[in-house]
């Protein structure tokens, strides 16, 4: 066995953050920064990419190793183009996350056909090829693959709580996140043989900032978890260090909530 | 398989045991159950009053139910049981392992976690978990030989999903402040792991063994309460405990007959979001 300290150690592992720049996207990018790995977030926001870069070189020193390129997970040729680079750079990834999301308010009544659609190629489609392009890298690596789900994946909302706000729950969004639960615990069976993990992890209540200066609605999102409160964003980083390290070589296929116990009761 | 649709849920001449069958839920099972056609075996601690209730579903429903006095925890008696039932009707297609009990100190089984007693503990644990893997052992033994029976057995909403305790202030039940024990979420989830145990034990002896979990249902809690509960739930109320009946005719007749290790859950979707 490891010592307990190597256990969490990435030291020379690639890893791969999509949407790596965002509200959590950055704690995960962090995490696995300091961890040893080398971490490349990308995104379409390129100009984000950088800036975050910059900023986790200054909050963690220069000695980290830290990239970035573009990916429009809407933009098959992008994907491609971004694992060829990927390989060619870095000679494929040891750790992939796929972590980004993106999407229109919505309820039932107002999504679209388009809307719908849009979001289950950005949350659930994408997850699909951006696995398929890292796969032969992951193989030879014996790579770990953590997919960032939700609560909305495996629990419905409670539509009361948006009641009078701006703030809603599209359909599409949970939809795509059960379908990435159903198909991490897949690709857990059938990448196995290949010493490949695969896992995910379903944040509860960790709304943005700005939906965070809405104090009547952070209060009734509080009220739906045992903590009752809101997660903090830096809060999600045991969870990523724990299934992206050698310290889970024994966990496949499962989904870790971190969601203040929310669904839990 | 009968070959009408229709028939699927038709219990004539099977034998159905209910334990904890005068309880709240208890009596809409046994009723359920012999209105669809079987007869009941009425299974309580007071045999006079399961007699009586035997009697009242036999008349009502022109079928041959049963009453016989059982501590589902002692291992004699529940042995008793079974002789009795297999001499009378010399079968038992369906057991529905019911029975659970607050005992009889409503003090001590509301006492709070950190002063709860151990003999207390162990008194409930003794109904609501040792109790089904009595009758589940006498019971099943027969149903081997038959190579054939079902097995229906009650959980609860709190066996699967941990309760929030803010539903409990100023919440009367039948006059007492009440809350949810562990030993009460302890032995329903134990419930769960012998269900799915039997199920994969038994399936090649043709025996079904699932699971039906109630939310709260509406028995005497007080409007506070009720208003408590109904909050947390989407259908925005507590059950009926008729409303269970449906689930419960599911599992125990051919409907379900591909149907096994599975957990029914009766609650208006408390435990979905």
């Amino acid at each position: 066995m490891n010592a307990l300290s190597d256990l969490f150690s990435l030291k020379g592992k690639t890893a791969l953050v999509t949407g790596g720049a965002g509200y959590l996207g950055s704690e995960i990018s962090i995490t696995l920064a300091e961890l040893g790995a080398r971490v490349i977030i990308a995104s379409r926001d390129i100009k984000k990419c950088k800036d975050k870069c910059n900023e986790i070189n200054k909050q963690l020193g220069n000695d980290c190793d830290i990239h970035f390129l573009e990916l429009d997970l809407m933009k098959k040729k992008s994907i491609l183009h971004c694992f060829k680079q990927i390989d060619l750079q870095f000679g494929g990834l040891d750790i992939l996350v796929n972590n980004a999301w993106s999407g229109n308010k919505n309820s039932f009544e107002s999504i679209t056909d388009e809307d719908w659609e849009y979001d289950i190629n950005m949350s659930l489609n994408s997850v699909f090829y951006c696995i398929k392009r890292a796969l032969p890298g992951l193989k030879k690596n014996k790579g770990v693959i953590l997919n960032i789900t939700s609560m909305y994946g495996h629990v419905a909302p409670d539509y009361r709580i948006y009641e009078g706000t701006e703030f809603t729950n599209p359909p599409s969004y949970g939809v795509a996140k059960a379908g990435v639960i159903q198909f991490t615990k897949y690709l857990a069976s059938f990448l196995a043989p290949d010493h490949i993990r695969v896992n995910c992890l379903s944040p509860g209540p960790f709304p943005h900032e700005v939906t965070q200066h809405n104090q009547e609605f952070i209060k009734k999102i509080s009220s739906k978890n045992p903590l009752n409160r809101i997660g903090k964003p830096h809060e999600i980083k045991g969870a990523v260090a724990l299934l992206c390290t050698d310290a889970s070589s024994y966990m496949t296929g499962q989904n870790i909530c971190v969601d203040g116990g929310w669904s839990i009761w | 398989m009968k070959s009408s649709f229709k028939e699927l849920f038709q219990l004539h001449e099977k034998v159905a045991v209910v334990t904890g069958a005068l309880g709240i839920l208890g009596r809409q099972f046994s009723s359920g159950l012999a209105e669809f056609g079987a007869n009941v075996v009425i299974v309580d601690v007071d045999e006079e009053l399961c007699k009586q209730f035997a009697k009242q579903l036999s008349d009502q429903y022109k079928v041959k139910c049963f009453g016989i006095g059982c501590d589902v925890s002692s291992p004699q008696q529940v042995k008793n049981m079974v002789k009795r039932i297999i001499e009378k009707y010399k079968k038992i297609d369906i057991l529905h392992n019911n029975a659970a009990t607050k005992t009889s100190d409503l003090k001590a089984y509301f006492t709070a976690f950190e002063d709860y007693d151990l003999a207390q503990w162990r008194d409930v644990m003794a109904v609501n978990i040792d109790g089904m893997f009595l009758a589940a052992q006498q019971v099943g033994k027969e149903m081997v030989k038959q190579k054939k029976g079902t097995i229906i057995q009650t959980s609860s909403i709190y066996g699967i999903i941990a309760p929030d305790h803010r539903i409990y202030e100023k919440s009367h039940y039948l006059g007492t402040t009440i809350n949810t024990p562990a030993v009460y979420a302890a032995s329903k989830a134990a419930v769960w792991g012998l269900t799915k145990y039997l199920a994969t034990y038994w399936a090649e002896q043709g025996i079904r063994v699932n699971m039906l979990t109630p939310g709260g249902m509406e028995s005497g809690q007080n409007e506070k309460f009720k208003q408590n509960y109904s909050y947390r739930t989407p259908m925005a109320r507590m059950g009926n405990p008729d409303e269970l009946v449906g689930a419960l005719i599911y599992l125990a007749s051919d409907a379900s007959s591909y149907v096994t290790g599975q957990n029914m859950i009766v609650d208006g979707g408390l435990s979905i979001w």
